[in-house]
Order: C-alpha cells, then sequence, then structure tokens
C-alpha cells in the first residue's frame, strides 16, 4: 500500500496548522487509518507537546536522516488511538539540518507502511516549507479569516501553483459566525473570493481547542466536544466523503453551562 | 449571513477566478528583443539574402544584475552596430566597465569572426559576455563555435524571467523607477468639486469623488527615442500575491488582480475582474494611460509619475468596511486629469 502524503502549511505564524495536523491525524486515525504526523517545524518543534507526547521523544526526524537511528525507532505511537505515529522535530538544530530530498525519502520510507502522512509544515516560504511540501501529494493550506493571514495564504498558494504545481485545498481556521453576523469578520466566501480554491472545511473558534492543547489531548478525541465534529468532518472529507459543511451556531446549552462553571 | 446553508463543499468557483493558472499568452506574440514592431513568422532561412543597410538601432539598458545590449537585426552592418557600440561606451566613460553583458541579436546573422571582434572589444573594457540571445541558428552556431555563452532556448515570445521567478512576463526588461523617494499619498480624501478644473468633457467626474490627491512622484526616465507601442499583452489567471507582471505595452488581464499582485505597463492596464492589487500604468512617463476594471479596489495607482490610493469604504455594509474600498460595483476607470487621479464609471457609449 502505498499512502498519501499530505503537507499542511499557511504562510503565516499561528493560525493553526499544527493544531490542525494533530487533530486531522487524530480523527484519521479514528476512522481506521494509520497516520504518521511528522513535525517538520526543526528547531521550533511543537507537534509533540500539543499531542502530549512531549516526555516520550527519544530521536527526532533529524536523528533519522543523519542515519543515528533507524525510522522506527524515532516513531512514537500515540496509545490513545490506534495506529498514529509521530515523528518528532529536532529542538537544538535549525531549518537548515536538512533538504527537501532528504525530506522526501523519509515520507517514502513512510508512505509505504502508512495510509496517511500528515506533514506540519513551519510558518513561513523559505527552506523549512520548501522542505515540508517537497514530498507532498496533496498540500492543505490553513488561514484565519484576517487579513493579514489571508495575504500569506494567497502567496503560499501561489508558490504551490507555480513550483508544485499543486492547488492546496483550504481549512479555515478560528471562525466566528457570530462575528461573521456582525460584519466584523471575513466570512467564508469572502475568503474564498480572494484565494479561489477549493475550500476542505471549516474549524469555528472553540475554546475547547486552546484548552485541550494545553492538556496535550488533542480535541478530536472527544467526539461528543461539538468542535472535534469539524475535525471529523475534514477528515472524511480527506477519504473522499461529501460531508456537509457545519451549522454554526452559539454554544450549545451544555457548552454555556460548562463554561459557567468553569474547569 | 450565511451559515444555514447545508451546502456540501464543492468548492466556492466562479468561472472567472478559476482560470488556468498556467498563462496563455494571446495569439500574437509580443516582441521582447526587437523595438520595431515586425510580426513575421519565424523562418530560419529569411536571413540568407539579408542586406544590412541603414544605420543599426543600438540600446544598451540597465537591468538590476546586469545590462542588456540590443541591436536591431534588421538595419545596419554589423562593423556599423560595433563602432555604435564603441561609442556608446567610450561616452559612457567607465559606466560599463567590469560589467556582464547580456547580448541580444534576434535574428541577425553572424560569423564567428564577427562575434570574436565584439567579445574583443568587450574585453578590452573588461567586459564579459553573460549570455548571447539569438533567433538565427548560424549565429547560435558561430557563438558555439566560439565557446561563447549561449542562451538554451530563445523565443520571441515572452515567458518567465528566470532571474526573478515571481516576474509573471517582462517584455522589455526595463526598470520603472519611480525616483529616490515615492512620496506617500494623502488620504485625506478631498472631495474635489466637480468642473472646478474647467473639464471640458462633461461626463467626467459624473457623481464620483477624486481619489486621494496625488503628489508628483519624481519623474520616470523618459525613453531618449520616440516611444514604440508594443502590443498589448493577454494574461488569463489571477495575480496571486507576490506576482508581478511588466510589460511595455498594454496589459489586459482576464482574472482578478489580488492584493499583493501587481501590474507595470508603460501603455494602459485593463483588468477584466476584480483589481485589488497595484497598477502602475504609463510606467515610461506616458500621462495619457488609463486603468480600468469590472471591479475597481486597487491597493494603490500608479499612472505615470502620479500615484494615488483609494480612500477606504464608509459605508455600514456589514463585513465590508475593512475590506472593499469605495467599490461602486460598477465598471471603472482611471486617468490622470490636470495631475489628479480621477475614477470614473466606465463609460462605454
Amino acid at each position: 500500500m502505498t499512502g498519501t502524503v499530505v503537507t499542511v502549511t499557511s504562510g503565516k505564524g499561528g493560525v493553526g496548522k499544527t493544531t490542525t495536523t494533530a487533530n486531522l491525524g487524530t480523527a484519521l486515525a479514528m476512522a481506521d487509518q494509520r497516520v504518521v504526523v511528522i513535525d517538520a517545524d526543526i528547531g521550533l518543534r511543537n507537534l509533540d507537546i500539543i499531542m502530549g507526547l512531549e516526555s516520550r521523544v527519544v530521536y527526532n526526524l533529524v536523528d533519522v536522516i543523519e542515519g543515528r537511528c533507524a525510522l522506527h525507532q524515532a516513531l512514537i505511537r500515540d496509545k490513545r488511538v490506534e495506529e498514529l505515529y509521530l515523528l518528532p522535530a529536532s529542538q537544538t538544530r535549525d531549518k537548515n539540518a536538512i533538504a527537501p530530498d532528504q525530506m522526501m525519502t523519509v515520507a517514502q520510507e513512510l508512505q509505504e507502511m502508512a495510509d496517511y502522512v500528515l506533514i506540519d509544515s513551519p510558518a513561513g516560504i523559505e527552506l523549512g516549507f520548501q522542505n515540508a511540501v517537497a514530498p507532498a501529494s496533496e498540500v492543505l493550506t490553513v488561514t484565519t479569516p484576517e487579513v493579514s493571514a489571508l495575504r500569506d495564504a494567497d502567496k503560499v498558494i501561489y508558490l504551490l501553483e507555480r513550483d508544485m504545481g499543486i492547488e492546496p485545498r483550504l481549512i479555515i481556521n478560528r471562525y466566528n459566525p457570530r462575528l461573521v453576523r456582525r460584519g466584523d469578520m471575513l466570512s467564508r466566501h469572502d475568503i474564498l473570493d480572494i484565494l479561489s480554491v477549493d475550500l476542505l472545511g471549516v474549524v469555528p473558534d472553540d475554546d475547547n481547542i486552546i484548552i485541550s492543547t494545553n492538556r496535550g489531548r488533542p480535541v478530536a478525541l472527544d467526539r461528543n466536544v461539538y468542535v472535534a465534529r469539524a475535525y471529523h468532518n475534514i477528515a472524511q472529507r480527506l477519504l473522499g466523503y461529501n460531508v456537509p459543511l457545519l451549522q454554526f451556531q452559539e454554544k450549545s446549552w451544555k457548552d454555556r453551562m460548562r463554561s459557567l462553571f468553569s474547569f | 449571513m450565511e451559515e444555514a446553508d447545508s451546502a456540501t463543499v464543492e468548492g466556492h468557483s466562479s468561472a472567472l477566478k478559476k482560470a488556468d493558472p498556467a498563462k496563455r499568452n494571446s495569439s500574437t506574440p509580443p516582441l521582447e528583443d526587437q523595438p520595431k514592431a515586425t510580426f513575421e513568422a519565424l523562418e530560419e532561412n529569411s536571413e540568407e539574402g539579408t542586406v544590412y543597410s541603414g544605420v543599426p538601432d543600438l540600446r544598451i539598458k540597465g537591468r538590476g544584475e546586469g545590462v542588456i545590449v540590443q541591436v536591431s537585426d534588421d538595419q545596419g552592418t554589423w562593423d556599423e552596430a560595433l563602432r555604435l557600440l564603441r561609442s556608446h561606451l567610450e561616452r559612457a566613460g567607465g559606466f560599463f566597465d567590469g560589467q556582464e553583458i547580456s547580448l541580444s541579436l534576434g535574428r541577425r546573422r553572424l560569423q564567428t569572426d564577427e562575434l570574436s571582434r565584439l567579445d574583443q572589444l568587450l574585453a578590452g573594457r573588461n567586459m564579459s559576455l553573460l549570455e548571447i540571445r539569438s533567433l538565427n541558428p548560424h549565429t547560435r552556431q558561430s557563438a558555439r563555435d566560439l565557446e561563447l555563452p549561449l542562451t538554451v532556448r530563445e523565443t520571441p515570445s515572452g515567458g518567465r524571467d528566470s532571474a526573478d521567478p515571481d516576474l509573471v512576463y517582462d517584455s522589455a526588461r526595463w526598470e520603472v523607477r519611480l525616483g529616490e523617494e515615492v512620496p506617500h499619498p494623502t488620504d485625506d480624501g478631498e472631495e474635489q468639486a466637480p468642473g472646478s478644473n474647467a473639464l471640458s468633457q462633461p461626463r467626467i467626474l459624473s457623481g464620483r469623488k477624486v481619489i486621494a490627491k496625488t503628489r508628483r512622484a519624481a519623474q520616470v526616465e523618459p525613453e531618449e527615442e520616440p516611444l514604440v507601442l508594443a502590443p498589448s499583452y493577454l494574461y488569463r489567471g489571477t495575480l496571486r500575491s507576490g506576482q508581478v507582471l511588466r510589460h511595455a505595452g498594454t496589459v489586459i488581464v482576464v482574472g482578478d488582480v489580488n492584493p499583493g499582485g501587481q501590474v507595470i505597463s508603460g501603455g494602459d492596464v485593463y483588468i477584466w475582474g476584480k483589481l485589488r492589487g497595484v497598477i502602475h500604468a504609463g510606467a515610461m512617463g506616458d500621462e495619457s494611460a488609463a486603468v480600468g476594471a469590472l471591479e475597481f479596489e486597487p491597493i494603490q495607482l500608479r499612472i505615470a509619475g502620479h500615484i494615488a490610493i483609494t480612500p477606504k469604504s464608509e459605508s455600514n455594509e456589514p463585513g465590508r468596511w475593512f475590506w472593499k474600498r469605495s467599490s461602486s460595483g460598477k465598471a471603472e476607470m482611471a486617468r490622470l486629469i490636470n495631475g489628479q487621479i480621477v475614477v470614473d464609471p466606465w463609460d462605454l457609449s
């Protein structure tokens, strides 16, 4: 079986690439796929932190490429889900440590054993980004509904079209329907108007995401949490199913009660 | 506003924007290396009997990291061209010494001894050949025989400028310089009373606010020769953030110009789509240049040496105040009138 390599990019930092990669990987694994997520943000790694696997990191991507360990030694299995693995980045090196062809070798090897290889790209458009997209057959661009994020996303889409001939699919993150209704936030249509790429999904702005990130427990693990559904829907769409977009409403009364009494 | 629909995720597309990003040139390829607008088909044998009479047209252009020397391929003998080149270089003092030059020969047919005389001329001034661009197979062979650097493929139509990957198209390889300082346009949105400049055409300024005060930027260097109009260039597709399209003649874009995208043209610029980027029309000094778009919301507009911005919309339309810039929803066109950039409904009558 040859898996699919999907890189998650954005251009702008802080829009939610890592969170998206973690949750999407989790959701895919919960959909019975064998998933490997790779942290390509060498030097500023954080995928392991938000997945709660930080304490189990021994070897990393750079170790594998430089031959200090075998690939399977560096992979960390997330015990909460069947068949979800993490290949962490190095914290001590920087993005010049690896080259695109090396990344391709690692990704190809992982493709042989997994259904999906998700690569968490660093921000920017330099070598780190180029390394992360080099092996990709599919790219997801994450943006938030703000003008600066959109500008960077547009540039990234252009670079991907120009250099890789790939048109990425879009994930809109931190979407706030209430602000959109008030006219204070760009709507989904405004965003697609500019970027004109296919929309893969919309993730609402939800406190639960940050809470779960801090706990090292991706929110997708909890199916009963409303926002987790957004990630599961995206996973389903990635798998090829046609899932309607979530109907965004105000928080459910349960969530409102919960936030009243707080954690 | 939305979210109440249960639309499936098919992707938001409209025919206009989903144009193939692999741009397709117009059917008449713009000329890159020839100052005269000739449209003869490329025939490799057509130079067999060419007699070069007249004075050769020779242009030296500075461009970023190097110098381009263009020699017309249908006028003047090579000896005269070399003489011209020598006198240009002497007049320039030491300006070009040590430079690497790109030599653009069009279809001129040259033998090895002719090329080597050029090489010697350059070597005498410590200059060297970076590349030779030629459409003539005999010339290319001569260059190969002398082991002079040839560009791999030379096509008369425009294409990617490999030195600048964000450059979508660059016909004449000129650099537009607005002078050392570009003054910041003011955003005081002063209302210009219609008719205050004794405008003779009644349909100008019909109910439309004059966009921000313009200031005369340092003049663009005028061409020494009379402006030869290059043919128009048609680009199909959307110009994304970071993309630049440069052309000496009029540019027509079938698609949008996203914020962050740029068009620099020596002539007019027409956007058959949404204009949200930066446009410089009449970039070589032509103040009669115009800019038109179906949805006119540029971040910044420049016509010849003048620069202006559109003020942000003050409408209460939800979701629009930080985004749209005074778009009236109709096709509009901008022109320079009495030193001010004026935007009008695009009256097609």
